[in-house]
């Protein structure tokens, strides 16, 4: 009895009462349209994703938007249509140019979606390779002096499949401790060193041409390997940027929302959400030494 | 000869009116005839004229008369009317005693029942008395002055059950909360749940929402001001208090009779003991919580025109949790304490029948700890602090000029040193630190004055300006704050108000969640964030009759500046070593609103009723794409009731045995938060080819605060038995908290699929044995 009686105290004070909640979502029942492509300047086939978004509490499949008709201008002139994939997606053969401005538009009878981005230009730089230890190779980086804030660095190795063909895959390990690392690469594991989500990534600031970020691969076992320097668009980056926050908020937050803030994620699309965006690729190939 | 006769009667006559008019000032102090402790807001009157004058805080009165005879008529509520003549020929010091009346307690806000108030320019300004807060019911029968402010119009509470106070919209480290007169800047204990106020030490408070005095400053929406006892000059005396959740003991009485008195009180929860216990009885020990709190007061009559003051108060919470598993090896072990410490020396000096001052010397501590200890042996932990404190002098000066024109003068100087996050990694050989050359030192001196006249016998104004330059890292920043309060008495019994405050602030509490602690994290202006300022207008009438019926209405409109906030997704305690500057962001406020409160004081069943309609929104330029958003303190409506009933009274065997009930009833729309009702098709990383991990879909918020929770409501009863004789009484308090088990949302989240909701406070009742001897 008396035991009972000190844990009813107990959890009086520290206990909660969770029950299953029907909150009042009617003004969030709407389903919302959702367009999301991106350019690459090394790709000529662009895909769009077309669907409409789904409650919080549903695990059905996205609804994919059938008979759409979705439309690309480059400099305001038309390059061409999307068609339809089997898969739900929509597909257009199309090599993007590097500083052109690209509107996509897509409409059916009841939704009409636009968003537009700029291609960004490819970006000179300097990248030199200063030792290998181990498994760690170092680099000095010159990004030289670049307009667009949003340069982003990461690396692939390439390996032999089975049937011999090459393919490349992301390295991790990714990382600086210069003082030209934006801060959003500061995670909150790694108090001392820079990175963007699992080490992929590295999101460089606007630098002088004198100014040089020191960089480090962990490197695999592979003789060859490929250092690529992504310019990203600026609502694509933060699309990236606000994508990472709320999954580390989410992580954390668990069944306590309360103690962190929260995060919209970031979208460009007008008449809807989702991102369009834009990146220019570009690399350097190394052989291990 | 006749003439010249005629002349001398004239210059008599004139030298004898002359005479007659002659005024004189009479001042000094009004006092507890028992405890000899000081009475703050009692009021003495001119019989037969409408001259009065209000003890302030020190429980001094000034008040001038003609030569001669005069009546004078003292009051305070709770006490036996005192109607005491006098002859005076000359400036006289002197103090009055009143009687307790030993009645049952009064509705004891005393903002509108009393005349002095309805005729004065103050507004939006409550006096909260000890007898209301006990009276009150509340959460384990713990009585709490914070939750009774919160019962007030415009005034809610930040959750369920927490301790601070959201003042017309503000967050709460916008109200300054003041201990004999010294910051306090954590008032939570049990995280929130109480505040470190014991409701035993207490002697006054006065919450201000509005209309702010000149003397304040620092804050940019109200100030509460709270005083404790000065202890027993004539007698020795104590008490002990045990309730559910915790338990006080109280002593006080003179050192030197009617020259030096001590007051000294200590309170404990009995948390970690029955934690401990259930544990043990469950072979575990993985939790313990604890608090306590020590107030400690002396006070010294040096002579009549002179008085010290030492106070003393500290407290601490602890939380420490561990998990120790020794078949996987997994530890799990954190604690979090915080704490406060303040003390002041206090000054009372009546340098002439007109002047008075009070000299402060305080000092203020507050220490918040996380520490997260990685390994059993405690060689590798993380620690995390958060530390602030605070050495002022300050100096407040009363000049009465006459009785239609006071002035208020005075200065502070503070100096501050602040850590705001201060984090240390330790593993078996080394130590690193980040963030440990980021304490902050800033200096703020501030000169005020405030002109208190009587325009004429319907008109009155205040007019008064602080000016304050707070300097932080090499930067000065001038501020100059004006006060206005104006009050036209229409007509009997019907006054209207209006004010304007400037305020400013120096000091930030970031906080990503109202739990109070221990996730809020203070911060200062700095070179790069400057402080924040605001301004406050309200109009009001006031309507007051005789029989104890009282009504007000108050309208507002404030507008905060360069206020602070978290970006999206920040963190308490960043790990990575930046700075809490790079994850805020500035913005701006509006809230506005009507108040109205009525109550009625006198009779058997004594009540009062506040509702609010109240708006309160934010804007940041990096937050919620710039747009305004409702802030998540904005309660549209607000309605309260307070209702106290003496149901019988005994007396027995030379005892006084009183019954009487209290219920309070509280009404709130909902509270705002974030949360995702919809998610949506996302992209990949770029490049990844998916070899890692990445999100399929995207949690869409259309807007910061988009959902608002259900209405807020809860019913509570309390029922006391008090039985006195003498000076000795033993009190029962039974109470029950949320009556008819309304579980109110704390907040939701989903999981497996649904929506959880999570409420904290089902039907508690609770008992509460208090003895006076």
């Amino acid at each position: 009895m008396k035991n009972q009686f000190l844990f009813i105290v107990v959890l009086i004070l520290f206990s909660d009462c969770t029950q299953n909640a029907e909150i009042d979502v009617s003004y969030h029942n709407e389903r919302i349209p959702t367009l999301n492509c991106v350019l690459y300047s090394d790709r000529d086939s662009i895909i769009a994703d077309l669907s409409f978004s789904r409650s919080i509490i549903s695990s059905e499949p996205f609804e994919k938007i059938d008979g759409a008709k979705i439309e690309l201008f480059e400099d305001s002139v038309s390059v061409g249509i999307f068609k339809k994939l089997k898969s739900g997606h929509y597909l257009l053969n199309y090599l993007p140019n590097p500083g052109c401005s690209y509107t996509i538009e897509a409409s059916t009878g009841e939704i009409y979606l636009s968003a537009n981005v700029k291609m960004p230009s490819s970006v000179e730089y300097k990248l030199v390779r200063i030792d290998t230890l181990y498994n760690i190779s170092n680099f000095q980086f010159n990004p030289g002096r670049h307009k667009d804030s949003n340069l982003w660095l990461s690396a692939f190795y390439y390996s032999q499949d089975s049937d011999s063909t090459e393919s490349k895959t992301m390295l991790g390990g990714i990382y600086s401790n210069s003082l030209f690392l934006d801060q959003f690469n500061r995670s909150i594991d790694s108090w001392d060193r820079f990175s963007f989500l699992y080490d992929k990534y590295l999101k460089v600031l606007p630098v002088d041409t004198l100014s040089v970020v020191n960089i480090s691969f962990g490197l695999m076992g592979q003789s060859k390997y490929e250092v690529a320097v992504l310019a990203i668009s600026n609502d694509l980056s933060a699309y990236m940027k606000s994508t990472i926050l709320a999954f580390n908020s989410d992580m954390f937050i668990d069944e306590s929302p309360l103690n962190y803030s929260s995060v919209q994620i970031h979208s460009n699309i007008e008449g809807g959400i989702g991102i369009f965006g834009a990146i220019n690729y570009s690399s350097k190939i190394f052989s291990r030494l | 000869m006749k003439t010249k006769s005629l002349l001398i009667l004239i210059i008599l006559m004139n030298v004898i009116g002359l005479h007659a008019q002659k005024s004189v000032t009479v001042n000094g102090f009004i006092e507890d005839a028992y405890t000899g402790e000081r009475l703050i807001g009692a009021t003495i009157w001119l019989e037969n004229e409408s001259i009065g004058s209000i003890t302030n805080k020190y429980g001094y009165f000034s008040i001038k008369t003609k030569e001669g005879f005069s009546s004078f008529i003292v009051q305070y509520v709770g006490y036996s009317k005192s109607i005491v003549g006098m002859d005076i020929q000359s400036d006289t010091l002197v103090t009055f005693s009143l009687e307790s009346s030993n009645v049952l307690p009064e509705v004891n806000v005393i903002q509108s029942n009393d005349t002095a108030f309805l005729l004065s320019p103050a507004m939006s300004t409550y006096n909260l008395l000890p007898s209301l807060v006990k009276t009150v019911p509340s959460i384990l029968g713990e009585a709490d002055i914070m939750k009774v402010a919160q019962m007030l119009p415009g005034v809610s509470m930040t959750n369920e059950g927490q301790a601070g106070l959201s003042v017309r919209g503000g967050s709460p480290d916008q109200t300054l909360i003041l201990l004999d007169g010294v910051p306090v800047y954590n008032v939570n204990h049990l995280f929130g749940y109480l505040s470190t106020f014991n409701s035993e030490i207490l002697s006054g408070s006065t919450l201000y929402k509005g209309g702010l005095p000149s003397a304040y400053g620092g804050r940019l929406t109200s100030v509460f001001d709270i005083s404790t006892k000065d202890g027993n000059m004539n007698k020795k005396a104590g008490s002990y208090s045990i309730g559910t959740l915790a338990g006080s003991l109280s002593f006080e009485g003179p050192l030197i009779k009617e020259k030096v008195s001590y007051f000294l009180s200590a309170r404990r929860t009995w948390l970690d003991l029955l934690l401990h216990l259930s544990q043990l009885m469950n072979y575990e020990d993985e939790l313990t919580y604890g608090f306590w709190d020590i107030n400690a007061k002396l006070n010294w009559k040096i002579d009549k025109s002179d008085r010290l003051f030492l106070s003393f108060y500290t407290g601490r919470d602890a939380f420490q949790q561990n998990e120790n598993n020794s078949f996987s090896g997994s530890n799990i072990n954190y604690k979090i304490q915080w704490g406060n410490l303040t003390s002041v020396l206090r000054w009372n000096h009546i340098f002439s029948n007109a002047l008075f001052v009070n000299t402060s010397l305080s000092y203020s501590l507050y220490q918040q700890e996380y520490k997260n200890f990685i390994d059993q042996a405690d060689n590798s932990y993380f620690r995390g602090y958060n530390y602030l404190n605070d050495l002022t002098l300050k100096s407040d000066f009363s000049y009465n000029i006459s009785n239609n024109h006071r002035f208020l003068f005075g200065y502070e100087a503070s100096k501050q040193l602040l850590s705001p996050e201060v984090v240390e990694l330790k593993d078996v050989d080394t130590l690193q630190a980040l963030n440990s050359d980021t304490y902050i030192k800033s200096l703020i001196p501030s000169l005020y004055f405030e002109d208190q006249i009587i325009l004429n016998n319907k008109t009155k104004m205040n007019i008064g300006l602080r000016a304050s330059m707070y300097h932080v890292e090499k930067k000065n920043y001038w501020r100059v704050e004006p006060r206005l309060s104006l009050s036209y008495h229409l007509l009997q019994p019907f006054t209207i108000k209006a004010s304007y405050s400037r305020m400013n602030q120096y000091l930030h509490m970031l906080s990503n969640t109202s739990i109070g602690v221990p996730v809020d994290m203070w911060v200062s202006s700095t070179s790069k964030i400057g402080p924040s300022f605001s301004n406050l207008y309200s109009v009001g009438f006031y309507f007051n009759k005789e029989k104890g019926m009282n009504f007000s209405g108050e309208f507002y409109y404030s507008d905060l500046h360069e206020i602070i906030s978290y970006i999206e997704g920040a963190k308490y305690l960043q790990l990575s070593g930046c700075s809490w500057e790079d994850y805020v962001t500035m913005g701006n406020g509006e809230m506005y609103g009507a108040e109205f409160f009525a109550e009625k004081t006198t009779g058997r069943l004594n009540f009062w009723i506040s509702y609010t309609l109240s708006w309160s929104n934010r804007k940041f330029t990096e937050l919620n794409k710039g747009n305004s958003f409702p802030y998540k303190y904005d309660r549209r409506h607000q309605l309260k009731i307070y209702a106290n009933y003496p149901l019988f009274e005994l007396f027995k065997n030379g005892k006084h045995v009183s019954h009487s009930l209290s219920s309070s009833f509280v009404f709130l729309t909902g509270s705002f938060m974030t949360f995702a009702t919809q998610e949506y098709s996302g992209i990949d990383l770029p490049y990844n080819n998916s070899n890692y991990y990445w999100f399929e879909s995207r949690k869409y918020i259309n807007e910061i605060n988009n959902l608002q929770l259900p209405n807020f409501h809860h019913l509570d009863l309390s029922y006391n038995i008090k039985i006195q004789k003498g000076e000795k009484w033993n009190n029962w308090n039974f109470s029950i908290y949320n009556v008819y088990n309304h579980l109110n949302v704390y907040y939701y989240y989903k999981k497996d699929g649904e929506i959880k909701q999570v409420s904290y406070f089902p039907f508690m009742p609770s008992v509460t044995f208090t003895r006076r001897f």
